[in-house]
């Protein structure tokens, strides 16, 4: 963990973990949003949009995973792409700015059946805060 | 972490290895299978579904457990319907995934042999696979609606498949107790247009053949006999079931505070049974289960269209009938025997499957003096099998066996291994002709990052929850 932020994918026998890390809880959990991006061959070719999405959730951490799962939502029912990916805590969960679009042709990815709440962590880090979060494929 | 041995396949997790625990965990496995497995995290997790509130017994595992999320994969826990809970964790996101097998009147050697390349690019045209595909038999509004509460009687309804396939289906392929009015309008939006699609990762469908028979009292039963040539499904319930199981654990890891009830890991979020929240899980995850029987009842359709346009007879003709489809990932009301007397209990089966033995009612008519086949996936390249449940099943894991190999190795480590396209290459120079839908996330799913399904299979008989019926090798692989 070299860079103020990034993430990371964690092993597991038959899932996938991403351990996401940034200077404060919205940065990791934009992190956490754009290796799910990578892991699903999820990017756009061009944004053609914003979706603006308020998540609610018994704390923060929840309320990531609410916005990774809209994120497999959206790829699996609307067939979109994502560009950037913008968080906002508030104090019952989250808002967020999701850049959507048609997704890069010939991409390729794991299908992510789901975030789950399994080990779910969202703590201070060695540079602000780290989320670690697992999906089920 | 420390396991007692009970005896040579079965292994206890004592009280206190997870703090909370009500009852122990109990494995069931050969000593290489435990000790393989020691380090992954999947024990620690049988001990954490031991602290659920009005869990019955223990929390067990079977011989294929590996490390999920929330339960172990190949994790079985029945709950009091009194004092215990539903946890949509212990079912899975892909609910009611399961396997369906075709048996049919074809000889490899003789029919199929010559023609296995034209058979599987066949397969390949009729099967929509991998990510973002949609069905073959999308479906909105009303007929959503009739999805969701027939099952396998809506396509039949809708001429789909062969006259008697529902007989040969667990619950007669149809849920009792759906409700398709919990199955939120995002569920519906992601899944509508996926029926009668593989999906990807581990399912697949395959043209096998039976290279080995173990059991033939039970394969003439079966209607399974050696070098006869067979189609295997696994596949479950798509995206419909996914958003299902990620709406109510949201809602119950909401709830968890004014519930009172604390669980070791989020993903084991739930709700007592009885409790509204509870019911509305269990209704929608039925509706999804009778989705996913369904799907594999129109994909099944779609294997049969494949060989009726390379062997120009119809599906009757070819013999292309059910020997069973079962799920492996499902919560179920049922009755079993605790403590000398008959209870209900909701059993939880995650990635494990039930294992009724003989003289079940529950069970087909035909099936009936024999016991429940067992339908078994290995992984791609390597056997399948078809078990039949063992009497002592039903005291030993409230019914209930392996669901598959149970992986080994993460998906990381596989790939690192191998490419895929060479991993095509090595099982095409055996003789598997391929239809995969990515060849870069092929070696993902190669055999080498699975257990030894043998070794899976032998541990099952040995610790009396299912007996080897027939053995099958696959000749052609369509994956996702």
């Amino acid at each position: 963990m070299d860079a103020e932020r990034g993430h990371r994918p964690i092993e597991h026998t038959a899932d996938v973990g991403i351990a996401a890390w940034g200077p404060d809880a919205a940065a990791a959990i934009e992190e956490a949003a754009a290796g799910l991006v990578e892991l699903v061959g999820g990017c756009c070719e061009r944004v053609e949009g914003v979706r603006r999405v308020e998540l609610a959730g018994r704390d923060l951490a929840a309320a990531a995973v609410g916005l990774l799962n809209e994120l497999v939502y959206l790829r699996d029912a609307e067939g979109l792409g994502f560009g950037r990916v913008r968080v906002r805590p508030r104090p019952d969960g989250l808002e967020a700015e999701v850049e959507t679009g048609p997704p890069r042709a010939g991409a390729a990815g794991l299908e992510v059946k789901a975030a789950t709440l399994h080990g779910l962590v969202l703590e201070p880090g060695e540079h602000g805060a780290e989320l670690r979060v697992f999906l089920d494929v | 972490m420390d396991l007692e041995r009970l005896d040579p396949f079965t292994w206890r997790v004592p009280v206190g290895t997870v703090e909370g625990m009500r009852v122990p965990g109990i494995v069931y496995g050969s000593e290489a299978i435990v000790r393989a497995a020691v380090d992954d995290r999947a024990f620690l997790q049988v001990a954490a579904v031991a602290t659920l509130p009005g869990i019955v017994r223990a929390s067990y595992a079977m011989p294929d457990v590996h490390w999920g999320y929330g339960f172990a994969i190949g994790g079985v826990a029945a709950f009091d319907p009194d004092e215990g809970v539903v946890s949509p964790g212990g079912v899975g996101f892909d609910i009611a995934c399961g396997v369906r097998l075709l048996r049919s009147d074809l000889a490899w050697s003789k029919d199929v042999a010559a023609r296995v390349g034209e058979l599987a690019r066949s397969l390949g045209r009729e099967i929509p696979r991998g990510t973002g595909t949609g069905g073959r038999l999308p479906v909105a509004g009303r007929d959503l609606d009739r999805v969701l509460r027939e099952g396998v009687r809506y396509p039949l309804a809708r001429g789909i498949g062969l006259e008697g396939d529902e007989e040969r289906c667990e619950d007669r392929g149809v849920a009792p107790d759906a409700l398709p009015e919990a199955v939120s309008e995002r569920a519906r939006s992601r899944g509508a247009r996926q029926l009668g699609s593989l999906g990807s990762g581990n399912h697949f469908l395959e043209v096998q053949v039976v290279d080995r028979v173990l059991d033939a009292r039970a394969a003439a039963a079966f209607g399974l006999a050696e070098d006869q040539v067979c189609v295997m499904i696994h596949s479950g319930s798509r995206g419909l079931g996914h958003q299902v199981c990620t709406d109510h654990v949201a809602a119950m890891d909401r709830l968890a505070p004014s519930l009172g009830i604390r669980v070791p890991d989020r993903q084991l979020a739930c709700a007592p049974l009885g409790h509204e929240a509870a019911e509305r899980y269990l209704g929608a995850m039925h509706a999804a289960a009778n989705f996913a029987r369904a799907n594999r009842h129109v994909l099944a359709d779609g294997a049969r269209r494949a060989f009726e346009e390379v062997f120009r007879r119809s599906a009757q003709a070819l013999g292309l009938t059910l020997v069973y489809d079962v799920s492996h990932n499902l919560a179920k009301l049922e009755e079993h025997e605790v403590d000398g007397r008959r209870r209900r209990v909701c059993v939880h089966r995650k990635g494990a499957t039930r294992a009724f033995g003989p003289g079940h009612p529950d069970l087909p008519e035909p099936y009936r003096a024999i016991g429940q086949p067992v339908l078994v996936p290995g992984s791609m390249g390597t056997a399948s099998w078809v078990l039949v449940a063992l009497p002592t099943a039903a005291d030993r894991s409230f019914g209930s066996t392996c669901h598959g190999a149970g992986r080994a190795m993460s998906r990381t480590q596989a790939k690192r291994r191998q490419r895929g396209a060479d991993l095509a290459r090595d099982l095409e120079a055996r003789g598997i002709a391929l239809a995969p839908a990515n060849l870069g996330l092929l070696s993902e799913e190669a055999p080498y990052a699975y257990k030894d399904v043998d070794e899976v299979v032998r541990a099952c008989e040995g610790a009396g929850l299912s007996r080897p019926v027939a053995r099958l090798r696959p000749v052609a692989v369509v994956k996702g």
